[in-house]
């Protein structure tokens, strides 16, 4: 699903984001990227999300080499994966229904496709109550779920998930944690940056940890930390 | 550990984009519908900006009409008025009338003179009465001392070769003096250019403010909603997805602000008119425009313009944001 070959990241300002970074990412996994701020996490995420420019390296996503694609085809991308991102970054002058339809529509989905698709994406993420809210009138949970509901409505293979839960109180992180563990259970690859080690180690999932820009760590069952990190 | 070994990658052929050439989006029908639902609520959301800009395009959109109907109208007059000067022959006061009417028959006779009339003292008195309003009869009573010579007036074929019938008239016997439009010809060809150029000038400065006021407005509505534009690039909108309703706004403020002034001038020309004619009797006897020779044509420019002032600003307004 994602092959990095190689990849290195550095700023105008000589900042370095990641650095000589090769890994795999299979179709149907669920990989924590972990480290501290700094690390190079959420360079990770914006390459991946070709927010911007690798300096050398290659990136693939599905078996197609994203490293060249033109500002007018990364759209088109983006599509092909859902976003979660901390603070939800929903639309605040549309509903629930219009922030989920808002992802169809951009795929030139038929109304008919919107209005079949929407109310079950809403009644998955249990929102189909709130459908005609606006984002200022749900709770940090709720909003979660409605852009988890934006990130899967279209289906696509995978789900990149910057610190989904950072905003959220535990109980309600966990739901949110439960509902990205049933998107994986039904094939969408997911790749979730956090800091979140209670979850982290409680998902049991592949963690890719970062340091300095360097993976420094990646297991197949692992913890958020050194010490409690046993490799499987 | 799951680190990949440093194996280069095969690359593809086409330079790293995919095989299949991905679509650009474009105005689709389909989201016609979405397009201007957004841009009728961005225009109520915002809607004192909407109404300042709608304003704004109408005021300029009003100076540029009446700019466009005045240097219409002094074109047209000043056609008018060159088609009918022609040559005014004084006679000699010497002269008796059968020498005036040899001398007049002689003009009529000449190949580029096409029409000639003549003009007694009395017929010229009374002329000038009426031309400057006299209605009180203060110039009939110089009908027993009348001052004025008998002249003859004279239109040409060929306007540019007024020059030469003039020296031809010259050398006649009996010409007292000869008013020829050569000089007054090139005043008006002048001016009739001045006005043009004037007013075409008047209409690009007036157009490239309300860009720039229109493009300011936008600027802020995109910058209000910056947050937004950036969460639909991250969820895959494309540039165009995004441009529409602003474009439509920009549109839709530009054909509202011309269609203001233009249903304003509209109303409003024939009564302006009516009321210069009626100032003086020289003013009504002119050829002005009516409404229905100007608007015509103008209203399909003035929204032309109008759409084509809010299209430039709402393009110009986006372009920092989805370069972002």
């Amino acid at each position: 699903m994602i092959k990095i070959t190689n990849a290195t990241k550095i700023y105008e300002n000589g900042a370095r984001g990641i650095q000589d970074v090769s890994l795999a990412i299979e179709k149907g996994e669920f990989a924590f990227i972990v480290g501290s701020s700094g690390s190079g996490k959420s360079t990770l995420i914006r390459l991946l999300l070709k927010e911007t420019d690798l300096t050398e390296g290659e990136i693939c996503i599905n078996n197609e080499d994203i490293t060249y694609f033109t500002k007018k085809e990364t759209p088109f991308l983006r599509r092909k994966m859902g976003v979660v991102f901390q603070d939800f970054r929903l639309l605040p002058n549309k509903t629930v229904f219009e922030n989920v339809a808002f992802a169809m529509r951009i795929t030139d989905a038929t109304n008919r496709e919107i209005r079949r698709n929407v109310p079950m994406v809403l009644a998955m993420v249990g929102l189909q109550k709130k459908s005609k809210a606006y984002p200022n009138q749900l709770s940090g949970g709720e909003q979660q779920r409605c852009a988890l509901a934006r990130a899967i409505v279209n289906n696509p293979p995978l789900l990149i998930c910057d610190e989904p839960t950072g905003n959220l109180d535990p109980d309600t992180a966990w739901d949110i944690m439960n509902l990205l563990n049933e998107i994986n259970d039904r094939g969408t690859t997911i790749v979730m940056a956090t800091h979140a080690w209670d979850i982290v180690d409680g998902m049991k999932k592949r963690v890719i940890a970062l340091k300095n820009g360097f993976v420094v760590r990646d297991v197949e069952r692992g913890g958020y930390s050194d010490e409690i990190f046993t490799e499987n | 550990m799951r680190f990949l070994r440093k194996t280069k990658n095969k690359k593809d052929t086409n330079g790293g984009r995919p095989k299949k050439r991905v679509k650009i989006g474009g105005l689709r029908p389909r989201n016609l519908k979405y397009y201007i639902g957004e841009t009728l609520r961005s225009i109520v959301r915002n809607k004192i900006m909407s109404l300042t800009s709608m304003a704004t395009v109408a005021s300029c959109l009003l100076i540029v009409i009446f700019s466009y109907a005045i240097a219409s109208n002094v074109n047209h007059l000043l056609a008018y008025i060159e088609t009918s000067v022609g040559i005014t022959v004084f006679v000699e006061d010497d002269l008796n009338d059968t020498q005036a009417d040899i001398l007049f028959r002689g003009v009529l006779a000449l190949d580029n003179v096409a029409d000639a009339q003549f003009i007694t003292p009395e017929e010229a008195l009374e002329n000038m009465a009426y031309m400057l309003g006299d209605t009180e009869g203060i110039l009939a009573s110089f009908i027993y001392d009348n001052p004025l010579r008998r002249s003859f007036t004279i239109q040409l074929h060929d306007i540019r070769q007024q020059r030469q019938v003039v020296d031809i008239i010259w050398s006649m016997y009996g010409v007292g003096n000869i008013v020829e439009a050569s000089d007054f010809t090139d005043f008006l060809v002048t001016t009739n250019n001045f006005v043009g150029i004037f007013s075409f000038v008047i209409i690009l400065i007036l157009g490239v403010l309300s860009v720039v006021i229109i493009t300011n407005t936008i600027k802020l509505t995109v910058a209000s909603r910056r947050n937004e534009i950036i969460i639909m690039k991250y969820v895959g909108a494309t540039d165009w997805f995004i441009k529409w309703p602003f474009v439509i706004e920009g549109i839709f403020i530009g054909v509202i602000g011309a269609i203001i002034p233009l249903a304003i001038s509209w109303v409003s020309y024939d009564n302006l008119i009516g009321s210069i004619m009626g100032s003086s009797h020289f003013l009504e006897q002119l050829p002005f425009r009516s409404a229905s020779d100007i608007f015509p044509i103008f209203t399909p420019v003035t929204i032309i313009l109008g759409a084509t002032i809010g299209l430039l600003g709402s393009i110009m307004s986006m372009r920092k944001y989805l370069n972002a």
